[in-house]
């Protein structure tokens, strides 16, 4: 394992000691693999967030070579995903109707914007960065908030139980630049239930369709491995529970 | 009095969170300018990805992407055209542009002040101005877009350029080839191309079929008549 490997590996056991991330890496009911199958997924999220970069991970192939700064809405073709889990069963995901878009809050608001990526989706990932997560940008007047507002205006006109997972990407800078990983892993818990609060009284009536929230690094291939079975098996589980509920209710 | 506004549209170099615009004197955000709700579906901001994947790292610099609107807010007309313009703090291609709000009998003009713009963007304008002015000879960029200015309004919302991964679908002239544009074949021009097709397919196998046949080619003779 590379240096950088080890550091993930820690960060992401100490955090899993965090209540409530237990449950999903402990988890994984058989049904995921059929509930996963022939998904749609959208992916928003403001600029540079690292949005084009998780499309090129879903698809199996490095960060294109061609990068631009997306300056409208462009089709994607279907594309199937496999996800290995660690007792070797395999997630087939095919993402269909995939529409790429830009993350400034132009296209957001926009006619053609990120509503019509979202309308037809079953999980809406939103991809904000770690530096978004430490500099608080989901308090009141902020960028990643003004999008949460947004969120609740958007959820109504989604399909009818779509979710929504947060991915914090860049963690990456974050473990390169730190030597003390419990002191890290403490604050990122920290911010991290922040974070969930905000969003939980954000969307207050679509609470149970937010899945939670998962550090992630599209850039290292080994912690984007780790963390995608997390996010997968999280908002699976979101799901399941938020059935039984429903189902008991 | 012509009433054309044109405003530059800025390079997203530092990754801010809006589109910024010049309006000849001020950068404001773009939305100041043009509402978000009121930009037509498939407006660009920028050069479509699909393009510059399609040109490659070598060519993608002289690509140069126009959109037409003519049917905006009931009888106006919306143009914007755009190029690369360097790269932002992540390496990520960023695009500057020129977006005109035109009236119904107005064509796109491109002597327009740049002196206002960022430093860095400045080379940028002043290419592509000189490009669009004066477009020299092989530039079919630069030309599709000035015949994109001209193209009639019955058209609709057109590109310069076909697109094959946009959500809307445009009327487009030209198309992408190893070294710049081909013109697209009109569909009068591609039915006729077909029936040529057709024509000498149908010749090749008459022919053939001539050929293996066991009566002869040519029946050879000529009439006798006889006079009594």
């Amino acid at each position: 394992m590379t240096p950088l490997g080890l550091k993930t590996f820690r960060i992401f056991l100490l955090l899993a000691s965090s209540p409530g991330i237990e449950r999903h890496l402990t988890r994984l009911v058989k049904a995921a693999l059929d509930w996963w199958s022939g998904k749609k997924i959208a992916v928003i999220g403001p600029t540079a967030s690292g949005k084009d970069s998780f499309l090129a991970r879903l698809q199996n192939r490095e960060i294109p070579q061609v990068h631009a700064n997306s300056a409208m809405g462009e089709k994607i073709k279907s594309f199937p995903v496999k996800l290995t889990l660690s007792n070797h069963r395999v997630i087939d995901i095919t993402c269909k109707g995939v529409i790429n878009i830009g993350g400034e809050t132009d296209y957001r608001d926009a006619p053609s914007g990120w509503l019509s990526v979202c309308k037809d989706a079953d999980v809406v990932f939103y991809i904000m960065t770690v530096s978004d997560l430490s500099g608080k940008r989901f308090i009141k007047g902020r960028r990643i908030r003004h999008d949460l507002d947004w969120l609740l205006t958007a959820l109504p006109h989604l399909k009818s139980g779509a979710l929504l997972h947060i991915l914090i990407n860049k963690i990456d800078t974050q473990i390169e630049s730190h030597t003390d990983y419990q002191l890290l892993a403490g604050k990122l818990a920290r911010d991290l239930a922040e974070l969930d609060t905000t969003v939980r009284s954000v969307l207050h009536p679509y609470e149970a369709r937010y899945t939670g929230a998962t550090l992630i690094s599209m850039k290292s291939k080994q912690i984007y491995t780790r963390a995608i079975n997390i996010v997968f098996r999280a908002v699976y589980s979101a799901f399941h529970e938020t059935a039984a509920r429903r189902k008991a209710g | 009095m012509s009433s054309v506004h044109s405003y530059w549209i800025l390079p997203n170099r530092n990754q801010r969170d809006d589109v910024l615009a010049c309006d000849g004197g001020r950068i404001v955000p773009l939305r100041q300018i043009l509402e978000p709700r009121l930009r037509p579906e498939g407006f660009s901001h920028g050069v479509p990805t699909e393009l510059l994947e399609r040109c490659g790292p070598a060519q993608s610099a002289q690509v140069v992407f126009a959109q037409r609107f003519p049917r905006w807010q009931g009888n106006r007309q919306l143009f914007v055209v755009t190029t690369p313009a360097g790269v932002d703090s992540s390496g990520r291609v960023v695009h500057l542009g020129v977006l005109f709000i035109l009236e119904p009998h107005e064509h796109p003009s491109f002597d327009i002040p740049y002196a206002d713009l960022p430093g860095e963007d400045q080379p940028h304008a002043q290419v592509l101005l000189r490009r669009l002015s004066s477009p020299k000879r092989g530039d079919s960029w630069a030309q599709s877009v000035r015949e994109l200015g001209e193209l009639a309004r019955r058209y609709g919302p057109a590109t310069n350029v076909a697109l094959q991964r946009s959500a809307i679908h445009f009327h487009s002239l030209y198309e992408v080839a190893p070294g710049g544009l081909t013109r697209k074949l009109t569909a009068r021009k591609r039915s006729l191309l077909l029936l040529l097709v057709f024509a000498v397919i149908g010749i090749g196998l008459a022919e053939r079929a001539c050929r293996h046949s066991p009566r002869p080619l040519v029946l050879n003779g000529a009439p006798t008549c006889r006079f009594s």
